[in-house]
């Protein structure tokens, strides 16, 4: 769960950071839901990729 | 938050008496210009109500010199100027107005110095509307401020904290990849 969590953190600040780069650099405007969206997608994408993670080491230590 | 507002202050600036801006869209009767002297010895940028702009490229320090008016005597008249700022956030006004008048024009100038931290290129949305005796008018715009991007320290910061997080995501996803622990 620990994983999971951190993992669904580190991902929204990911997407948020890239989001405010496509800002900065006049890619989408400053009132784009781009930003809105990339943490709502970050934070779900990360938690699925640490739950991911998880699953995969608990079936590690299954067949070990 | 500050920074947007000393940008959008110095947008306020084409809007600032009764009419609504010079920019990309328009509604109602109102009338407004302005020129903006670039104090790096630049070309002036000037803006109309009439001629409507795509996105309108200041100087990051100059004046404004902007006149404006109304067909009729306002009477009681109100008015805003906001930046508009992604959902749900709505937007952040930087400027409103209000009392009784029957002056039907204004003018005036405005100095403004954006500083270097924050970046060239981002495009910033202005949302402007006044209401008086004659009705109301509403204006929109798109500006961005002339120069590199990149010379903004904010925009490195940007860069730098995207790869960091980067970084971190693939090193806790790397299992996945990798098929280890």
């Amino acid at each position: 769960m620990g994983r999971m969590i951190g993992t669904a953190i580190v991902g929204m600040l990911f997407a948020g950071f890239i989001a405010i780069d496509l800002m900065v650099f006049g890619v989408v405007g400053l009132d784009s839901p781009v930003l809105v969206v990339a943490l709502v997608v970050g934070l779900l994408g990360g938690g699925l990729g640490g739950w991911a993670v998880n699953r995969r080491r608990g079936r590690a230590l299954a067949t070990s | 938050m500050n920074r947007l507002v000393i940008i959008a202050f110095a947008a306020a600036a084409l809007l600032i008496s009764a009419p609504t801006a010079a920019g990309a869209q328009s509604v109602g009767s109102c009338s407004g210009s302005a020129t903006i002297d670039d104090s790096s010895g630049g070309s002036p940028v000037t803006v109309d109500l009439t001629e409507p702009a795509g996105t309108i490229v200041i100087p990051r320090a100059g004046t404004v010199v902007w006149q404006g008016g109304v067909p009729g005597p306002p009477g009681d008249y109100s008015g805003s100027v906001s930046v508009a700022l992604p959902a749900p956030f709505g937007g952040v006004t930087v400027q409103n107005w209000g009392g009784t008048t029957e002056t039907t024009s204004n003018n005036g100038d405005y100095s403004y110095d954006i500083p270097s931290i924050v970046p060239a290129g981002a495009t910033i949305t202005v949302k402007a509307t006044h209401t008086d005796a004659n009705g109301s008018c509403s204006g929109s715009f798109d500006l961005t401020i002339a120069g590199s991007t990149i010379a903004s320290p904010l925009a490195w910061g940007s860069l730098v904290l995207t790869v960091l997080a980067g970084g971190g995501l693939a090193a806790l996803l790397a299992p996945l990849v990798k098929g280890g622990r």
